[in-house]
């Protein structure tokens, strides 16, 4: 007889939100392997609704306190794309630095704060930090050096405040961005020796193929902001085309929807980056790459967070040549004119840290957003995370329920999943008495 | 040039002023986002000379980055001492006695007991970090603060302002430091 269990993990730690892993084995056979969502509903796509456009990037970056730049980056290429805005090219520049911010901010932070403990063997960072204090201390300098680059082009560390449909609000002067360039070039250090920690761990096994999907630049960069979808089944989909390569279905165990591909399900995030735009990385986040043992065609999720580590040199090095061109003419970029002032529909997606995210509005020819969806990464990874489970877990059954719970969690906290930002109900309808067919509860 | 929407969350001279003063809290949780709009004063009237003013928000981690930087720390937030809603008080944090984390690390939900220990865990100066804590009335979903944090407002501020002249003028902030209203760490515990 094998082994007959059933394990509940309330709540996953070290992952951003709440979510529960419920695994059943019957006679060393798995019958139920669940991530339940049990965040409540957020309603941010209600919030837009009535709301001038211009709010929605203010709106929108308060979903998530790890992801505000890009929310506010998609939702203003949403809003721009809607109303025929394009944007000058220094005003391209100066947003992807952000980007860059926010994504060596997460990327630092996920791998030293949540996962490492897990490669040490320490419950948390705190006793981390008092066994390896040059550990702890590194990503804190890095995280600093993420919230200025974030707070000089936005602002503010998180929740940027610059940015306005066709240009931003306010434009770094030379003394800024120079300081800033001295503090990046200052830190390289730190990023070696990050690579150099992460490249001395050894990961879990689990190798499971699925579709990847990225947004992948027209400009050639390694993708973050701008469409269209690239997926790795070699299909390609224009923004306004995401409801052909994201498919958004309920479950009964989640309050955040999942979203299947063409082919069934999907990855999204670092690892998908790194296996479809690896060319397109800097040569020295390819040579992290190399120190660290990957190359593109990597199948096993918890590699996630190696990849991460070689996106977070990546957006080391970008900032450090974006900061560049920026000095090169510091002058402010004046803001675009709207051009479809009637209003319309518009989309925009860019590449978040987690991975894809959509924004899609309708505006009225008021300037207020008639409706809104947003498709966060998180839940578009969800099945796949659930798969990867149902996978790795029937050879580990012979563990310890202790280790079994472990090494789930360790698989679910590898995708970095921000549950928080992934439940959004946003119209709960209770009729009673349901007819067949009718709907007791929807979601967008 | 200045920025054209929002609010201006931070002035001072950045990475080279010697104090920084971050405000702490949530302004979307009523009276938990009173060192925001007490940090948000002193922003719009100009800090003093040496001190850089930050909203932090709910990242209480920018006390250790400011440590790490050699910085000294002034926080401004909503904590529960015991004293009645408005009142204030002053600690330097490097008392053994704070209480420690209670839950795991989530970058969500990190709390300042966890930040100590953490602190405390690196080593980290805490003599150079001070809080001036300002008890709350309401912690609730909403914007606004309540009646007790407005009728205090005025001094609230003027308490704010004198706790950094006093750490950036004489850099000697354990004499003269504004005095609070009431509580202390044995205060917080029991609270």
């Amino acid at each position: 007889m094998g082994k007959t269990s059933s394990i509940a993990v309330h709540h996953v730690t070290r992952v951003e939100g709440h979510g529960n892993i419920v695994i059943d084995l019957q006679d060393g056979r798995l019958t139920r392997c669940d991530l339940e969502i049990v965040e409540s509903p957020r309603f941010f796509e209600v919030l837009l609704k009535d709301r001038p456009y211009q709010e929605a990037p203010r709106i929108t970056c308060r979903i998530c306190g790890i992801c505000s730049v890009g929310h506010a980056t998609a939702s203003v290429q949403a809003v721009e794309s809607a109303l025929g805005v394009k944007p000058g090219p220094r005003t391209h520049i100066l947003r992807r630095l952000n980007m860059c911010g926010e994504w060596l901010q997460s990327h630092i932070l996920h791998a030293y704060f949540l996962v490492a403990p897990d490669a040490f063997g320490a419950p948390s960072v705190i006793p981390l930090a008092g066994e390896k204090p040059e550990v702890v201390a590194r990503a804190l300098r890095l995280k600093r050096l993420a919230n200025e680059i974030c707070y000089t082009v936005g602002g503010r560390h998180v929740m940027p405040i610059s940015y306005l449909t066709g240009g931003m609000s306010y434009w770094p002067g030379a003394a800024e961005l120079e300081a800033l360039r001295a503090a990046l070039e200052a830190a390289r250090p730190d990023l070696d020796a990050t690579v150099e920690l992460f490249a001395g761990l050894t990961w879990p096994q689990a190798e499971r193929d699925t579709e990847g999907l990225i947004a992948l630049d027209d400009d050639g960069g390694y993708p973050m902001m701008g469409g269209p979808l690239h997926s790795s089944t070699g299909k390609t989909f224009a923004p306004r085309a995401y409801r052909d390569a994201l498919h958004e279905y309920l479950v009964e165990h989640s309050a955040s929807k999942h979203v299947r591909g063409q082919e069934g399900t999907v990855r999204v995030g670092a690892l998908s980056r790194f296996n479809l735009a690896y060319e397109r990385l800097h040569p020295r986040a390819q040579s992290a790459a190399i120190r660290l043992g990957l190359a593109p065609g990597l199948k096993n999720p918890f590699l996630y967070t190696a990849a991460q580590v070689v996106e977070a040199v990546h957006a080391f090095e970008e900032a450090v040549a974006l900061t560049g061109l920026l000095l090169d003419d510091p002058t402010p970029e004046g803001r675009a004119p709207v051009t479809h002032p009637r209003g319309g529909e518009g989309v925009g997606i860019c590449e978040v840290p987690r991975g894809t995210l959509v924004h899609h509005y309708d505006i009225g020819a008021d300037g207020r957003i008639i409706r809104a969806n947003c498709i966060i990464p998180t839940g578009q990874n969800l099945a796949s995370v659930e798969e990867d489970l149902r996978a790795f877990v029937p050879g580990i059954v012979d563990r310890s329920e202790g280790e079994i719970a472990h090494f789930a969690e360790m698989l679910v906290r590898a995708y970095d999943p921000c549950i928080s930002c992934s439940v959004h109900v946003v119209d709960v309808r209770f009729t009673g008495r349901a007819k067949a067919g009718e709907t007791v509860r929807s979601k967008t | 040039m200045r920025r054209e929407e929002g609010p201006l969350t931070a002035s001072g001279p950045r990475l080279t002023a010697d104090l920084v003063v971050l405000g702490l809290g949530n302004p979307l949780a009523g009276d938990d986002g009173i060192g925001v709009a007490l940090a948000e004063a002193l922003a719009e009237a100009g800090p003093a000379a040496g001190a850089q003013v930050r909203v932090a928000g709910s990242d209480p981690l920018a006390l250790l980055e400011e440590l790490l930087a050699g910085r000294r720390v002034l926080l401004l937030d909503a904590c529960r001492f015991g004293g009645r809603p408005g009142e204030t008080t002053w600690l330097r944090l490097d008392d053994p006695t704070w209480p420690l984390a209670a839950a795991p690390l989530s970058l969500h939900g990190l709390d300042l007991p966890a930040v100590f220990e953490l602190a405390r865990a690196l080593r980290l100066p805490l003599e150079r970090a001070w809080l001036y804590g300002v008890e709350p009335a309401e912690i609730r979903e909403g914007r606004g603060l309540s009646p007790a944090m407005r009728d205090a407002w005025p001094q609230l501020v003027d308490g704010a302002h004198r706790a950094v002249r006093r750490l950036t003028d004489e850099r000697a902030p354990t004499e003269g430091a504004p005095a609070p209203t009431a509580g202390g760490v044995a205060a917080i515990r029991g609270a």
